[in-house]
């Protein structure tokens, strides 16, 4: 899981948790102070928009407090808060978009060191920018490996598709971000790959 | 050092993206956590509280033109009724074997001599006076209830507690109060309804029912009058021997309703009572202590209460007895959580079939004693009207909790003759009714 290795909450994180717990809504403002901004950056990634974003970050928050007690105190609460921010995500996504997600039995290990090349040059902005015109179906499973860590398994179990499908439309996602940056610096690196 | 991937690179370069949110926000997720509005309630509550706007318009309204209709001679000299006890200018013209007293009575027992008791089973109810209705047949979680079989006979029991106004107007001289008790009514009904939930079909019913009274009134003395007589004197009596009374009706009803829907005829009529007299001694307002009973006793009329009492307690009064047909309907609306809001309302008709008792009037200054049977000055036919709403809130395990306030008047004068003894009684019960039967 991608928070496996996260510290525990700090004590002041405790005590927040077991504030809102008895639904304070003081520790719940403090809760969506310290991490709204950081999850809205996870939402729109997916969403692609900023309505869109906001949307499912306050829907994403309201599920976490009204699912606080189920929050055993077994790994990280920020992880647990983005799990359930990110299937928030996924649910909108599976909701609202077709996703089309082809086998393709492809080698891309050809492609591999251009595109990690293309993204070094890039910044945040322009990353995140190509995300989100990324097609539905690229960006979830992009975000969801590369960004967000979970495995191909968790992935396919997520989005209900077979493993191998994840995998091939995760490389399919790495070539098409490259071929979107590139455009977006005028090199061409898509003709490299083809 | 190993070269970094472009999964590190993509997650470093993007990690330190945090975009501001909406302002609005966090008021979203917390109006987003508060409890959901139970929209469905709206109209619930709205009928509730119209309901008892309307009826407490019309009590306000209605209830002191009729107390000074009723007992005008009040106002100005001594009444009948609250003449001094120890007067011996009594004659007595009846063939009553008392001596002595002219005792008082107020109008708080028109409801039980013209009211009308019926009670059917399991949460389909008409309460008192022919003007509460209730019926729910559903369970509290809006499941069918016991009821949604297809024949069944039940057993309700129920105790309610019943308090009238004060009719502080209707002897200048003296407070009233009038609570009464009704305790263990039973009903034993045999329905066919609904065989399954949602069925808007009706089906037929019938029953009989059968109730336990009791009642009682508390007076006290104004300041005003206090130490003066005769008023001093009579209060004093009263105070030994204010007024309570316990009873029993019985009656049958058929009809047919469905979920919502209750249409109802019935029959009933009132029984024999006797008396149980209050006293709370050196107290303005007397509390509801019964202490002694007396003898078994035809209810009495309000309109011509007076009682004839001997040091023994034998009381023979002036007792009439009708039998009430009432025809209600009623409507019912089902809240969540078990309460149910039901509307309703009727006429009754009541015809006069025994008249034996005797009043004390005022004849030159004395009160005699007379038998109105033979003076026939009481209407031997006359119709009622009700109206009321009722709330019952499902307890669980067979318990049910209700209120329910109503108004009645009839709609012709139950005396000839006279424009003045129009009726109308108010009511408000609140009770406790188990029913065996409902099962969850």
């Amino acid at each position: 899981m991608p928070e496996k290795n996260k510290p525990v909450n700090t004590a002041k994180e405790v005590e927040l948790i077991k504030a809102c717990q008895k639904n304070d809504r003081k520790a719940q403002s403090e809760f969506y102070r310290l991490y709204s901004a950081k999850f809205l950056g996870i939402v729109y990634r997916f969403a692609g928009d900023f309505d869109t974003a906001n949307d499912l970050l306050q829907e994403g928050f309201i599920k976490i407090f009204r699912h606080i007690n189920d929050y055993r105190f077994d790994g990280s609460f920020e992880g647990w808060m983005k799990r359930i921010i990110i299937r928030t995500s996924i649910d909108y996504i599976k909701k609202h978009h077709k996703l089309y997600f082809e086998e393709i039995n492809e080698d891309h290990q050809k492609a591999i060191k251009e595109e990690a090349d293309t993204i070094e040059k890039m910044n945040c902005d322009a990353i995140i920018n190509a995300i989100t015109q990324l097609p539905k179906n690229y960006a979830t499973v992009l975000n969801l490996y590369a960004i967000e860590g979970f495995s191909y398994a968790e992935i396919s179990d997520m989005l209900e598709i077979k493993e191998v499908t994840v995998r091939s439309q995760y490389m399919r996602a790495k070539q098409k971000l490259a071929v979107i940056l590139s455009e977006q610096h005028h090199i061409s690196y898509a003709a490299k790959i083809v | 050092m190993p070269q970094k991937s472009f999964e590190d690179i993509l997650k470093e370069k993007t990690s330190g993206f945090s975009p501001i949110p909406s302002a609005d926000g966090w008021d979203k997720i917390a109006a987003g956590l508060e409890p959901e509005k139970k929209r469905r309630f709206l109209p619930f509550y709205f009928l509730a509280a119209a309901s008892i706007v309307v009826v407490g318009f019309l009590l306000v309204h209605f209830y002191p033109s009729t107390l000074n209709e009723t007992k005008i001679s009040t106002t100005s000299e001594p009444s009948p009724l609250s003449a001094p006890r120890h007067q011996n200018n009594v004659t007595e013209t009846g063939t009553n074997n008392s001596s002595s007293d002219v005792i008082t009575s107020s109008d708080n027992n028109l409801k039980d001599n013209f009211g009308q008791r019926n009670k059917n089973q399991n949460r389909i109810t008409i309460s008192a006076d022919n003007s509460n209705f209730s019926s729910n047949l559903k369970d509290q979680n809006d499941n069918p209830s016991i009821l949604e079989m297809d024949e069944f006979g039940n057993i309700s029991t129920e105790f309610l507690l019943q308090i009238m106004p004060a009719s502080i107007k209707f002897e200048p001289q003296f407070a009233h109060t009038h609570p009464s008790i009704d305790a263990s009514e039973i009903s034993l009904y045999k329905v066919k309804i609904p065989q399954k939930p949602g069925i808007e079909k009706f089906r037929f019913f019938a029953g009989i029912n059968t109730a336990a009274l009791m009642n009682s009134t508390l007076v006290s003395i104004k300041d005003e009058f206090k130490g003066q007589e005769p008023y001093q004197t009579e209060y004093d009596n009263r105070k030994k021997e204010d007024m309570g009374k316990m009873s029993g009706l019985y009656g049958f009803e058929l009809g047919m309703a469905n979920n919502r829907h209750r249409l109802s005829l019935g029959l009933s009529s009132f029984n024999v009572a006797y008396q149980i007299r209050v006293t709370n001694a050196n107290k303005d307002v007397l509390s509801g202590l019964i202490t002694r009973a007396s003898t078994f006793n035809y209810y009495t009329s309000d309109s011509f209460v007076a009682e004839s009492s001997s040091n023994g307690g034998g009381y023979v009064t002036n007792s009439f007895k009708y039998i009430g047909i009432p025809l209600t309907y009623g409507y019912s609306i089902y809240g969540k959580n078990g309460v149910t809001f039901s509307l309703n309302a009727g006429l009754q008709y009541n015809h006069m079939i025994k008249n034996s008792g005797l009043v004390y009037r005022e004849s030159s200054g004395i009160y005699v004693k007379q038998n109105i049977a033979s003076e026939n000055t009481l209407s031997n036919n006359h119709i009622s009207a009700s109206a009321g709403f009722s709330m019952n809130f499902n307890m669980g395990k067979g318990f049910e909790f209700y209120v329910n306030p109503s108004i009645k008047r009839s709609l012709k004068a139950i005396e000839q003759g006279t424009v003045s003894t129009n009726y109308q009684q108010m009511s408000l019960q609140v009770g406790l009714r188990f029913f065996p039967g409902i099962q969850k």
